[in-house]
């Protein structure tokens, strides 16, 4: 069940436009979960993620176009900001040590799923692999939409995913016998 | 789709609907100041992890981990340190930086102050304190002048560069490179080159494996 985020109330004062206004309430509503979800998968950090997403969701603010509405927008600008920059993977490992303690007190539902593991070894994955598989495997991207992501031939996208694949089955396989 | 790949289907929409609700409880990130703790626990780490390797050739094994510092004080300086954010589109908004340690929220500010800004310096009924700073540039030109030494080197195809951004005090950027990289090069050609795209000071460091930049 998606949540309901109280970031568009932080920032819809922020901004000029009641439209605008309406309009990233409805983003981060409709969107900002799964954006978040799609950030903590590409840095393997929430701080990272919630940071990257609520960057992007402001800055759509300042640049209200119709267009920057569009989740492809966001989705797009959400890899951009976690792997082009660069500066929030920088962070996560300035923070790394304080990171993984509250990662590990957090984690109730590892008997169920072996979160860490699983977000350790996309980390382990270059970024546009990395990028790739998560497309494909959790947001149920075509390779053409990879492709179009990733501003790459769909002949590449589909070597990326196949690739991330092969790399997150040898670590998750030889590590656990398997991802749970 | 075989099952491996179902299953990382599966718990990938497992970890996702776990996830806490996106919200007003992130921390500002934008390189912010290394806290002393993290430091202290840093340099801690390194010295431990010298002092190992010089006792085996074997690599070694990861360090425990001490739990994260989570007090109401933290919460609550992290809050208003975000909450500053609904300024961020002002002309000059800089970046808050929450010092947990001391409950003291710093926010950077160039050019004129506006009232409703100026206005959120003092102490807050909960204990924090908020002080405003004049700073050289806002956040939005430094992520322009960012932009403008990314857009040359992109990090995918020069993995030598660790990280670019505004510093601390947002006096200019600081780009952190490979070591072994600036060992090769000559440094001040090098800051020349980065200052001239940016159009802003610039310094540059070395980073070390864990990315933060070298003492």
């Amino acid at each position: 069940m998606p949540h309901i985020t109280p970031l568009a109330h932080l920032y819809a004062v922020s901004i000029e436009s009641q439209e605008a206004a309406d309009d990233i309430a409805g983003l981060a509503v409709l969107y900002g979960q799964r954006l978040q979800a799609l950030a903590y998968f590409m840095s393997g950090d929430l701080d990272v993620a919630q940071d990257a997403v609520q960057t992007v969701l402001l800055r759509i603010t300042k640049q209200p176009t119709s267009a920057n509405y569009h989740y492809g927008y966001a989705r797009r600008a959400v890899i951009n900001e976690v792997t082009g920059h660069h500066r929030q993977l920088t962070t996560l490992r300035r923070y790394l040590p304080r990171l993984v303690g509250r990662q590990v007190q957090e984690s109730p539902e590892q008997q169920v799923v072996d979160r860490h593991a699983l977000v350790q070894a996309l980390r382990g994955l270059p970024p546009k692999q990395r990028a790739a598989t998560v497309l494909r495997y959790f947001e149920d991207a075509t390779f053409e939409e990879i492709a179009d992501v990733l501003e790459c031939e769909t002949a590449t996208a589909r070597s990326l995913v196949s690739r991330g694949l092969k790399a997150l089955r040898k670590t998750m396989e030889g590590e656990t016998d398997g991802l749970v | 789709m075989d099952s491996f790949e179902r299953r990382l289907v599966a718990d990938l929409a497992t970890i996702a609907d776990t996830l806490p609700p996106l919200g007003p409880t992130a921390r500002p990130r934008r390189t912010p100041p290394l806290s002393p703790l993290v430091a202290t626990f840093a340099v801690l780490a390194l010295a431990l992890g010298a002092a190992y390797v010089a006792r085996s050739d074997s690599p070694p094994s990861p360090q425990p981990v001490a739990p994260a510092p989570s007090t109401p004080a933290d919460a609550l300086t992290t809050q208003v340190a975000n909450s500053l954010y609904r300024f961020a589109g002002l002309d000059g908004f800089g970046k808050p930086v929450a010092d947990e340690d001391t409950g003291l929220v710093t926010l950077s500010w160039s050019g004129p102050v506006p009232d409703e800004v100026a206005a959120e310096a003092g102490v807050r009924p909960n204990g924090v304190r908020v002080q405003i700073i004049r700073s050289d540039y806002s956040m939005e030109e430094l992520d322009a002048a960012s932009e403008a030494i990314l857009a040359r080197y992109p990090i995918p195809d020069n993995p030598h560069l660790g990280s670019v951004g505004p510093d601390d005090q947002m006096s200019g950027l600081r780009v952190t490179v490979d070591p072994t990289w600036l060992a090769a090069h000559d440094v001040a050609q090098v800051t020349d080159e980065f200052a001239d795209l940016a159009g802003v000071p610039v310094r540059v460091l070395p980073t070390d494996v864990e990315g933060m930049p070298a003492p």
